[in-house]
């Protein structure tokens, strides 16, 4: 039976109501969707992320989607509309063909999305003096995690700077089964412990699920010393737990809603990359 | 001895499959003189992954076991970033084995 939706968006709309959205959506299956920004006033930007996602997943369903004028919605135009002009087009929306990825197939797409997203950053003229190499590392390792662990074909990636405060902005988003889930999957141990804690966990550096040959368990360990080492900020959010990484330490959180997927929201100063300078192909590394 | 042009093989040094793509040629050249050791040039690359190291590397000590590895690869004119990358990598997966070994 066919039945159309129409999501009435608050004023104010934060993860929370779009994950309930999530989940409601995906219990009645509709035939359409109509996402009513008329009342929204203001809304976070793992918000409009998560909407993002929604979007891709139904539309991927064969749902028809369709939203009301989203104007009025600051953050809904910082999203997409510079993203638009792009060359590369609807660089937000990155689609990881994960089944020829995990079958080993030639998969350039992933790469080319790699790349491209490596040279919109060193187009961002106030990132021009730093070395932003470790953004881009950031950015690919958290990246491939979505294609290989989400089991989503679809995430999404904002960046933004913030020139007034020299921050660097990046949110990567997937509403995929999450990392609780992927933990407890192939760590026994951890079916008892918080959700919280698994994220913890999959933290640690090389510790892997395995999901394809190649992988190490790199991702988020990666994420956590780059972030601590640049004196930035990550958030994470995933199932009913979170982590708050920070230089000063990690905090462990917990959240009466299920957050669908992962949203991991990095802030860094730019200013704490190391200056650009000329590269000298000198060293050897013996192990 | 036997040296590979990192960047003639390929352009992806943030992926595990461009990783792979250098691991696949270490391994041909291994399997054809076993004895044969192979440095890896880096030079013109100026940033890897933790996750190319995987496929470039960690494949191998997989499949060959460390020891061997570690007397038949060397990564050679690699900026310092790049070499703190691999080396930090690698070590780091030696280490683990060795705990691992060692905890049977």
């Amino acid at each position: 039976m066919s039945s159309n939706l129409v999501f009435d968006l608050p004023e104010k709309l934060d993860q929370i109501e779009v994950h309930k959205l999530i989940e409601s959506a995906r219990f009645k299956k509709p035939t359409s969707i109509l996402f009513d920004w008329t009342k929204c006033e203001e809304s976070s930007k793992i918000a409009l992320c998560l909407v993002l996602n929604l979007m891709l997943e139904f539309e991927q369903s064969g749902i028809r989607t369709r939203h009301t004028s989203h104007e009025r919605n600051h953050y809904f135009k910082t999203i997409i509309y510079p993203f638009i002009s792009f060359p590369t087009q609807s660089l937000e929306v990155q689609e990881s063909n994960l089944g020829a990825f995990l079958a080993g197939v030639e998969n350039d797409a992933i790469l080319s999305r790699v790349m491209a997203m490596k040279d919109y950053l060193r187009s961002i003229r106030e990132l021009d003096l730093f070395n932003i190499n470790p953004l881009e590392t950031i950015f690919s390792e958290l990246y491939m995690n979505i294609c290989q662990h989400s089991w989503k074909n679809n995430g999404i990636v904002f960046v933004a700077i913030e020139p007034e405060n020299n921050i660097i902005e990046l949110i990567i988003s997937d509403i995929g089964v999450g990392i609780p889930a992927n933990i407890r999957e192939s760590f026994i141990e951890y079916e008892e412990r918080t959700d919280a804690e698994a994220i913890l966990y999959a933290t640690e550096d090389l510790i892997t699920t395995k999901s394809i040959e190649q992988n190490y368990g790199r991702g988020l360990s990666t994420l956590k010393t780059s972030v601590i080492a640049l004196n930035g900020s990550a958030e994470i959010y995933s199932g009913y737990g979170g982590l708050l990484i920070e230089k000063e330490g990690i905090v462990l959180k917990s959240y009466k809603q299920h957050n669908n997927g992962t949203q991991i929201h990095i802030r860094i100063d730019f200013r704490n990359f190391e200056v650009r300078a000329d590269f000298n192909f000198t060293e050897d590394v013996e192990f | 001895m036997k040296q590979l042009i990192a960047n003639t093989i390929t352009t992806d040094f943030l992926t595990s499959k461009g990783g792979l793509d250098i691991g696949k040629n270490i391994e041909e050249l291994l399997q054809i003189n076993p004895d044969e050791n192979i440095e890896v040039s880096f030079d013109g690359i100026t940033n890897v992954s933790p996750s190319f190291v995987n496929g470039a590397f960690l494949y191998l000590i997989d499949n060959y076991g460390a020891d061997y590895f570690r007397s038949h690869v060397k990564v050679i004119n690699a900026t310092s970033e790049v070499a703190k990358i691999i080396g930090d990598s690698v070590r780091a997966y030696l280490d683990r084995q060795k705990d691992f070994f060692k905890g049977l």
